[in-house]
């Protein structure tokens, strides 16, 4: 840039105390965010397990071709003396390995999507609602609301048992009960934000409304909803193993809760084709929350002591 | 000399947690004689509340405390936590700034005031209920019987200190520390608290530890002033001396940035002191103090009366509550108008209302006779590109996610200045004109202190080249030698710029300062206008406020 | 406003929900594609298209969409859910067999949850940072992580199986005489697992939405004030720390009334528990919608009355509430 033509008396305000002085402590954050977070060890760990994850749903096909529900051996192997089998095998000669290989597939599948639907959805309608206000609040509201009241798990289970079971109604049922408490969340955000001054300085500059709602507010609450949609991720997978379990989920594909479902009638004998998909769930879901925790630490650093 | 009653020597306080670092108190010595009132004066940061807080061991965890407090003979910096348990609330009496947030929402403020007496005395809750009311006839509160049983939200910010200061005298301590007791209080309660805790003082042979950033206050209500900065005595002189005697360049520089009622001096000839420090590499501080002078430029004149921004008749409601009633006035070009007031006068409501954040239910707001109200939309806002406001919390009114590039030319693209070129070259001048260099640009506003900020917002102001400034409590957020320098800008923008300002403060020196014309609104409506009010108010509301203020 | 007048307005803002969603519900079964004649024809096996027809017909199956809804209103209205089409009884009927045992599941579960929460968020707040708030958090994240259903199984696997302690399902022992504190001993032998299953996941939220609730307390200027005053370490933490910090988890708690009732239906199916979930997988076993909504409608009705007491003990914990109505 070339040097401006500085009025003497301006150029003498740069010599004030108040002008002119950075901390150089406090430098930009931004540039090295991403190794930053990674610098803390839960969050590396966390990272690290659900990367692993989404490999082995990718790769896990290739490593174990062949439908995971046919029978490939002897019923109930126990896991960990047959190397054809690492994990054992079902009461009906099922691999457990495939199984889970695939399950991991499904897992991810339903809880990225539903995430991904319910924050659109949700971000969508409850920033319209905060930042409008008036009637459109008003209906938002009472749209919320009446899905608050019914509960979730119950609907879902009906919705999917209504319609054909597959992996996409599971999907749709999921967002259709997880995109209320984002667009109540995000409207709350937008509200709180609304008022404040620097979105009051923006309208006096001229700054229309949709560039205010999305330039200048939702880039301030985005790490909110960036930990939101980790927690979404993992309850989707809880619910999405529970409906499988119940034996409501797409009954042509393995899933973690499905396994679980039918290694449940030998339980009294044999504890290891449910437990072994079971530590699968728990392992994700642990992960996804111990990332939702540690991007919450570092992208609002005042809300935890 | 009597032999003192709080003595603290070499105090040394360090941070170390997660929100701060580093040293707070710096080798700090000062004492107290039983019944005087001394006070701690200093800006923010200084570390005047952090040894107030340290005294009664309120301090978070994680902070060390070296060097000793001697109350009556015990230091408190190394008591049990159970002794600390016995002197607080008994023999040391605390009252904080925000009467908002110092007593708990959830109960009776009868209750709270009980939970001393019921902790230290193993009273009955009958006793200790009539010796609550006793107390809050002590501190004049009206109605003691309702009072007593109502819950803090219901009770106005004047009526809540007047809670917490009964809650620290409850048992006559020896002594009261009162950390910015007033603060956060409206101008004519201030005078009022403060009379009630240098009555109680007198009356109870308390002495009273002042925490204060308020040079004129503290000159007028305490025997003897310690000026602090970065944690060390700057000066410790008697305080009526304080405006006359101080010895130390800093103290000066604080003085000379301080502006009172009785100050004769105005923007148009006068800037005001500004002190600056600097750290040097052996650590310890440089302190310059500078006395500028306007700029050569000549004033700009007044142009004839028809010419600027003219209110008239505004009417603002939100839901059921008049907020704005009737205001009317005229700003012509090249002054500045002030308005005083205090909270929930609609002062600010007014700015609003011009500037198109609320919408007025009647009346007309008009520039160079034409009439904004009447116009929306794409016309509208062309008109009102001509007028930009500065808010009051440089910490929230700008974009904590944008740099400051981003920031200016949102607002260029926003107002269609599409060429990039012409939009770098506004960016640059308007940072030069706040006296921002070209490489604050690219930092994000976290990176700036208070006052830079406000310099920042100020720059988004003047970058659409506006005629009227509306600034609303702009320095209000801002230590004392912040604003000077901050006056002393706008002052000088003014001048060079031709720049026409509607200012808004509580603080009357200041709008006597920076005004030219003064308005003082109560209740949404003008009680008094006219420069007679500095020295022949009119009104019994404008005499209290200017009293209170005195 | 009084917790009376209060109770009135609520009531009265929940009629339009009610009505919203019972025609909510009512499309939603719509969705089916097939409906209880072709299952009960498809069951006989020997169905002709006319008898599915007649059958449809004395169900009411082949009116218009609209004015099966204007029907099932003046069911409803007539405090009815209808007939069960499967097990031929009033759908009334069955319910009122099957609630009672899920709330005395689902209260018994949000009791846990909340008294383990809330201490144990306590303990992890008063102690934030050291080595005991670690442990905590970390056993709250993994006890949020693991699926109901799972954890019951692990739990029937260790103390019905293994260690043969608790009976692995059912509500109570078939044909028992036990009266008195015996019946109530054996009856919280049965009760002991599934509530455990069903609260774990909600005893992590608690615990962990007390912790940064207190820790947002524990930085507010009324408890230095109370600091100030003299009070022990005790007294301040119950009095003005926790008191305070259980205005938001009350809200939350209401929040999750919903949710633990849809909880119960798998934990209910795990533990063969005779409530409503089980009946909720019979309905759909057998494709009686009639039941299904009637059960969407009666869960429905349970978190609305939930959330209103939830709404008067938020004003009773909170006086700030009612003056700023």
């Amino acid at each position: 840039m070339t040097p401006l033509e500085i009025d003497p008396n301006i150029a003498r305000r740069y010599r004030e105390p108040g002008a002119g002085v950075f901390d150089p402590a406090l430098g930009s954050r931004n540039r090295w965010g991403g190794i930053r977070f990674l610098k803390t060890p839960s969050a590396a760990l966390a990272t690290a397990i659900l990367a692993f994850g989404i490999l082995t749903a990718i790769v896990g096909p290739i490593l174990r071709p062949g439908d995971p529900l046919r029978i490939t051996g002897e019923p109930l192997i126990q896991p960990f003396v047959d190397w054809a089998h690492p994990l054992g095998t079902d009461v009906l000669g099922r691999d457990l390995f495939s199984g889970v290989l695939f399950g991991a597939r499904v897992s991810l599948l339903v809880g990225l999507s539903v995430a991904f639907i319910s924050l659109v959805v949700g971000v969508l309608i409850g920033a319209i609602a905060g930042y409008a206000g008036g009637w459109i609040d008003w209906v938002v509201t009472r749209g919320i609301e009446i899905f608050q009241t019914i509960p979730g798990f119950v609907l879902l289970v009906v919705l999917v048992s209504v319609l054909e079971p597959s992996a996409t109604t599971v999907i749709i049922g999921l967002a259709l009960i997880s995109w209320d408490a984002v667009a109540r969340l995000t409207r709350a955000e937008v509200i709180n934000h609304r008022s404040r001054e620097y979105v009051l300085a923006a309208e006096t500059s001229g700054v229309s409304g949709p560039r205010i709602l999305f330039g200048e507010i939702l880039p301030n609450i985005a790490p909110t909803l960036i930990v939101t949609a980790s927690i979404i991720v993992a309850s989707a997978i809880l619910a999405e193993s529970a409906l499988s379990f119940l034996g409501l989920g797409d009954p042509n594909a393995a899933s973690w809760g499905s396994m679980i479902g039918s290694g449940r009638e030998q339980i009294r004998s044999y504890w290891f084709p449910t437990v072994i998909p079971g530590a699968f769930i728990v392992v994700t879901v642990f992960a996804l929350n111990v990332l939702g925790d540690a991007l919450n630490d570092f992208l609002n650093p005042r809300s935890n002591g | 000399m009597t032999e003192p009653l709080l003595t603290v020597s070499d105090l040394r306080i360090s941070y170390r947690n997660a929100l701060r670092t580093g040293i707070a108190v710096d080798g700090l010595s000062f004492s107290i004689a039983p019944g005087e009132s001394l006070a701690l004066v200093g800006e923010s940061g200084c570390g005047k509340s952090t040894t107030a807080l340290s005294i009664l061991r309120l301090l978070p965890g994680e902070t060390e405390i070296e060097g000793s407090i001697l109350f009556e003979g015990k230091n408190l910096a190394t008591a049990s936590e159970s002794e600390m348990e016995k002197i607080r609330g008994n023999d040391i009496g605390i009252v904080f700034q925000e009467p908002q947030t110092t007593l708990n929402p959830v109960y009776r403020v009868g209750w709270q005031i009980g939970e001393v007496l019921r902790r230290h005395l193993k009273i009955s809750a009958r006793e200790a209920r009539e010796r609550t009311l006793e107390l809050l006839r002590i501190v004049a509160l009206p109605d003691v019987e309702r009072i007593i049983d109502a819950f803090p939200h219901e009770l106005s910010g004047g009526q809540r200190q007047r809670i917490v200061i009964a809650m620290a005298i409850a048992l006559k301590p020896k002594l009261l520390v009162a950390d910015e007791p007033t603060t956060a209080l409206d101008v004519s309660i201030r005078r009022q608290i403060l009379e009630l805790i240098d009555r109680l003082r007198r009356e109870l042979n308390m002495a009273v530890l002042l925490i204060s950033h308020d040079l004129p206050l503290v000159s007028q209500w305490t025997d003897r002033a310690v000026v602090i900065h970065h944690g060390q005595v700057m000066d410790t002189l008697a305080s009526r001396d304080l405006f006359r005697n101080a010895k130390h360049t800093y103290t000066q520089g604080l003085i000379g940035a301080s502006l009172r009622l009785d100050d004769d001096r105005s923007c148009n000839q006068h800037r005001l002191a500004e002190v600056s420090v600097t750290r040097q590499s052996d650590g310890s501080f440089n302190y310059e103090l500078r006395r500028p002078n306007p700029p050569a430029t000549p004033l700009p004149v007044a142009e004839p009366r028809q010419h600027g921004l003219a209110v008239n008749d505004l009417v603002v409601r939100y839901d059921r509550r008049t907020a704005v009633d009737g205001v009317s006035f005229n700003i012509p070009k090249g002054r500045t108008l002030g308005i005083v007031g205090e909270s929930g006068s609609g002062k600010s409501t007014v700015a609003r209302a011009i500037i198109g954040l609320v919408r007025p239910e009647s009346g007309a707001v008009s520039l160079d006779g034409v009439r904004l109200t009447r116009f929306s939309g794409t016309a509208l806002r062309s008109h009102r590109k001509r007028i930009q406001m500065i808010f009051q919390d440089p910490f929230a009114s700008l974009n904590p996610r944008h740099t400051v590039q981003r920031i200016l030319d949102g607002v260029l693209v926003a107002n269609g200045i599409s060429d990039r070129l012409e939009r770098q070259g506004r960016i640059a001048s308007s940072l030069d004109h706040v006296g921002l260099p070209q490489t604050a640009a690219g930092r994000h506003p976290h990176e700036f202190s208070g006052g830079q900020r406000q310099r920042i917002a100020i720059a988004r102001a003047l970058i659409l080249r506006p005629e009227f400034v509306l600034c609303d409590e702009p320095t209000s957020a801002l230590d004392v030698s912040v604003q000077a320098q901050i006056l002393n800008l706008l002052a000088d923008l003014k001048q060079e710029l031709g720049l026409s300002y509607l200012f808004i403060s509580h603080d009357l020196a200041v709008v006597r300062f920076i005004a030219d014309d003064v308005i003082v609104m109560r209740n949404g409506r003008i009680v008094e206008q006219g420069s007679s009010i500095w020295t022949a108010p009119s009104t019994e509301y404008a005499r209290a406020l200017l009293a209170a203020a005195a | 406003m009084t917790l009376l007048s209060r109770l009135g307005f609520l009531l009265l803002k929940a009629v339009p929900t009610v009505f919203i969603v019972v025609t909510l519900s009512f499309f939603f079964v719509q969705l089916a594609p097939g409906d209880i004649a072709d299952y009960i024809a498809a069951s006989s096996g020997a169905a002709t298209e006319e008898g599915t027809s007649a059958l449809r017909e004395s169900l009411g199956l082949d009116r218009p969409i609209l004015e099966q809804l204007l029907h099932y209103y003046g069911t409803l209205a007539q405090f009815s859910l209808g007939q069960s089409m499967r097990f031929d009884v009033p759908v009334t009927e069955l319910i009122a067999a099957r609630l009672p045992s899920t709330l005395l599941l689902v209260g018994t579960s949000i009791t846990l949850a909340l008294a383990l929460g809330i201490a144990a968020g306590a303990v992890m707040a008063l102690n934030a940072g050291r080595s005991k708030d670690r442990l905590l958090s970390a056993v709250t994240l993994v006890l949020y992580s693991i699926p109901s259903f799972w954890i019951g199984l692990m739990l029937i696997i260790v103390f019905a199986v293994q260690l043969g302690w608790l009976p692995t399902g059912g509500a109570e022992k078939i044909g028992s005489r036990a009266s008195g504190f015996s019946y109530l001993l054996e009856r919280g032998r049965y009760l002991l697992l599934p509530s455990l299953a069903l609260a774990s996941y909600y005893i992590a939220i608690y615990a962990r939405l007390t912790r940064s609730s207190m820790l947002e307390v524990i930085r507010q200027d009324h408890v230095r004030t109370a600091v100030a005053k003299g009070l022990n370490r005790w007294q301040v933490s119950l009095r003005h720390i926790v008191r305070n910090a259980l205005i938001p988890v009350s809200t939350m708690a209401g929040m999750h009334i919903a949710g633990i009732l849809g909880g119960a239906v798998v934990v209910e199916t795990v533990f063969s528990w005779p409530g409503m979930g089980r009946l909720t997988y019979e309905a759909i076993n057998a494709r009686d919608y009639v039941l299904l909504l009637g059960i969407l409608l009666t869960s429905a009705f349970v978190v609305i009355i939930a959330n209103i007491l939830v709404d008067l003990l938020h004003r009773v914990l909170d006086p700030r509430i009612g003056a700023r109505a």
